[in-house]
């Protein structure tokens, strides 16, 4: 029963959303060029009131001027809705063979490797969500455990203390350099003036 | 002609008449005892009225605005010399306080007075000088008394070499401003700086390079006071060596005197000679903190800690003046920094002598503890580190916001205007691992006992002064930095009519 409902909502939404398409569409350009000033090559200015105009839109080409598109009320995709046709049509025949009259025994696809892998294959749908998965968060993740470990074991731990060590080191030729002797302090005195003086002159 | 109701002439009169006054006294006076109480007190009488006079002064608009260069006499009576004034009285004030304390156990108090008062009247003529001579003089006045005040602990071999060496750096440093002071009246025929200014503008080409030399002499010569790198190596040894309350005066006093003679003639003379000075300044600023500040991390005595903390605050002030023909602000901020910077590292050094005076040690591991034993000195010098890091809401945040400000704005018109701000904030950050160390050392560590310790009332009367003046400047700046912003020149072009 849940999955007739589910069937029943999709074909319906399926087939009164061809109505809406193309004023989706607009809306959706319509936000992103007055939210976010993006045009990708031609600005759509039609309304978004669906009250106003289900049928006209007007398009604003490079050259800046206004194009009107005729769109239609049910503005149908022959491509589109024949290969929806045409899945609905295979699926439900399948299913009819398989599950109604069940003159096909549905292990058969276990037995051959081919079928099993294409049953497989629909089965995790394309593996898109896998691949995703691999790509959004295992690589990630492990990059960024790679980049941190990095980061904490060597950066962190070795840059803080590096930074320390030269800043004492530094720290220390200062105060070797404060000899307490005057001869040393009168030649850093006697050269401070020479090189202030090249500066000045340069 | 000096005009005998000027500022400058009443400040002296007053000071002056007490400097000769105390050593008289002290001369004709058979009784036996120690005078230190009575001395002290006057001292800090004059000081006072000296204070009132020039605030006066300012509030009753009888002071010429910002900084004044034409004068018919040999000095002036502008905002910019009384800011100075205040910065000085300030901290010879707070010096003669906690010298109380200080000089309780030692003898020539009259003499010690006598030569605060004098060289306080030498740092105060600085800043209103006019005239080449009238500034030898007063550079001669302000140095002079502080070379025997250096070696005032005769019987100490280290308060000895640390008076030779700021006497014979500070002989040089003299004949090197003489020489300078030279080769300008060669050149312009007179000593009277502004004079000599406009002269310097219209110099022939063939005679640039002795107008150059002067101005690198007289950067050396200034730089000697200012405590600048590379004519700084007597600083850390002097500073250390001199009784702290001595220290005190030269670090917060001497130090920005060397400041007041330098904005009168180097800068002014250098943007006559219309040469690129400045980044000539912004270098020696950079090294003049980053040297300062890690002179300063791994010492372990506290005063010679501070003399390189000192170090590096010259190189933020110079900062202000390296960007000042390029930022409005440049200028002001520096005078804003040179004033939170006398009372923040008065307040350090007067710590500093509480817990030499009281513990009888400077070195940081006498600081352990601190906060039990001597919780007022304890908390005087954390808000004075603090204030010295620029950490906000303290007074020497705001003085080095408005550096850095001041510094980027010039980005405008020179590229490295930002790299010397940022140089100022990572050396910000850098200042922080030797003033957080003291910080620990007082409130983390255990010291020897947790015993309450008497602290000496004058010195806690200062440290309570300056924790005021350091947090309510935090709080409320406005004021200090407005008279900064009148004492400053502003256009330093217009200034010397230069377009």
């Amino acid at each position: 029963m849940p999955f007739a409902i589910l069937a029943i909502a999709s074909i319906a939404i399926g087939l009164v959303g061809f109505a809406f398409e193309g004023q989706i569409h607009n809306l959706f350009a319509y936000y992103l060029s007055n939210t976010f000033g993006i045009v990708d090559g031609k600005i759509m200015s039609s309304s978004p009131n669906l009250s106003k105009s289900t049928s006209q839109s007007s398009i604003v080409n490079n050259n800046g001027i206004s194009e009107e598109k005729n769109t239609g009320f049910l503005n149908l995709n022959p491509i589109a809705a024949l290969s929806s046709v045409g899945a609905f049509g295979i699926g439900g025949y399948l299913g009819y063979l398989f599950y109604i009259q069940r003159k096909v025994d549905p292990n058969i696809i276990q037995e051959n490797a081919v079928s099993r892998a294409l049953w497989k294959f629909l089965y995790n749908r394309w593996y898109l969500n896998s691949f995703w998965y691999w790509i959004g968060a295992v690589i990630q993740l492990a990059l960024y455990r790679k980049i941190y470990k990095y980061f904490e074991g060597v950066i962190v731990s070795g840059v803080n203390p590096a930074f320390r060590y030269s800043m004492i080191f530094m720290s220390k030729v200062v105060k070797v350099s404060q000899t307490g002797s005057i001869q040393t302090y009168l030649f850093v005195f006697s050269a401070g003036i020479i090189v202030i003086a090249m500066l000045l002159l340069m | 002609m000096i005009d005998l109701f000027s500022t400058p002439s009443l400040v002296t009169i007053v000071l002056a008449a007490v400097a000769l006054f105390i050593p008289i006294i002290d001369a004709l006076n058979k009784e036996k005892g120690s005078k230190n109480k009575i001395y002290s007190g006057i001292s800090f009488g004059a000081l006072v009225l000296a204070l009132i006079i020039v605030i006066v002064r300012v509030v009753s608009s009888k002071t010429l605005p910002g900084l004044s260069l034409a004068s018919n006499g040999v000095i002036t009576d502008d905002v910019f010399g009384a800011f100075f004034s205040i910065a000085f009285i300030l901290v010879s004030i707070m010096v003669a306080v906690s010298s109380w304390s200080y000089m309780k156990k030692k003898s020539n108090h009259a003499a010690y007075y006598s030569l605060i008062l004098l060289s306080s009247i030498g740092m105060i003529l600085i800043g209103y000088s006019t005239d080449f001579v009238m500034l030898l003089v007063s550079w001669e006045l302000m140095s002079i008394p502080t070379y025997a005040l250096a070696a005032f602990s005769k019987k100490d071999p280290v308060s000895n070499e640390a008076a030779i060496k700021y006497f014979l750096f500070g002989a040089l440093s003299t004949a090197i401003i003489i020489l300078a002071m030279g080769i300008v009246y060669g050149l312009s025929g007179t000593t009277n700086i502004y004079d000599s200014v406009i002269a310097l503008t219209t110099l022939k080409s063939s005679l640039m390079p002795f107008g150059l030399l002067a101005a690198g002499l007289f950067i050396a010569g200034f730089g000697f006071k200012m405590g600048l790198v590379p004519f700084h190596m007597w600083l850390p040894d002097t500073y250390s060596g001199s009784p702290t309350t001595i220290a005190t005066l030269l670090a917060a006093g001497t130090k920005k005197a060397g400041f007041a003679a330098a904005i009168r003639v180097i800068i002014i003379g250098l943007i006559a000679l219309n040469v690129h000075w400045s980044f000539v300044l912004a270098i020696i600023a950079i090294f003049t903190m980053t040297v300062g500040n890690l002179g300063a991390l791994t010492q372990k005595s506290v005063p010679r800690m501070l003399a390189y903390s000192s170090l590096a605050q010259a190189g933020y002030i110079l900062i202000g003046l390296a960007v000042a023909p390029y930022a409005a602000a440049g200028l002001a901020a520096s005078l804003f920094h040179i004033m939170n910077h006398a009372v923040m590292i008065s307040a350090a050094f007067i710590a500093a002598t509480a817990v030499i005076v009281v513990i009888s040690g400077y070195s940081i591991e006498k600081f352990k503890g601190l906060g039990y034993r001597m919780p007022i000195t304890a908390i005087a010098m954390t808000i004075a580190l603090l204030a010295l890091a620029g950490i906000p809401p303290l007074n020497g945040f705001w003085s080095k916001l408005l550096l850095f400000g001041a510094a980027i704005d010039s980005g405008h018109q020179v590229w490295w205007g930002p790299y010397l701000a940022i140089a100022g904030v990572l050396n910000s950050a850098l200042s922080l691992g030797y003033y957080a160390w003291i910080i620990r050392k007082m409130y983390f560590e255990e010291g020897e006992n947790r015993v309450r310790q008497k602290e000496p009332k004058s010195i806690v009367a200062v440290l309570l002064f300056a924790i005021g003046f350091m947090v309510i400047l935090g709080i409320w700046y406005g004021p200090v930095l407005n008279f900064a912003t009148m004492a400053s020149p502003g256009d330093l072009m217009q200034l010397i009519h230069i377009k």
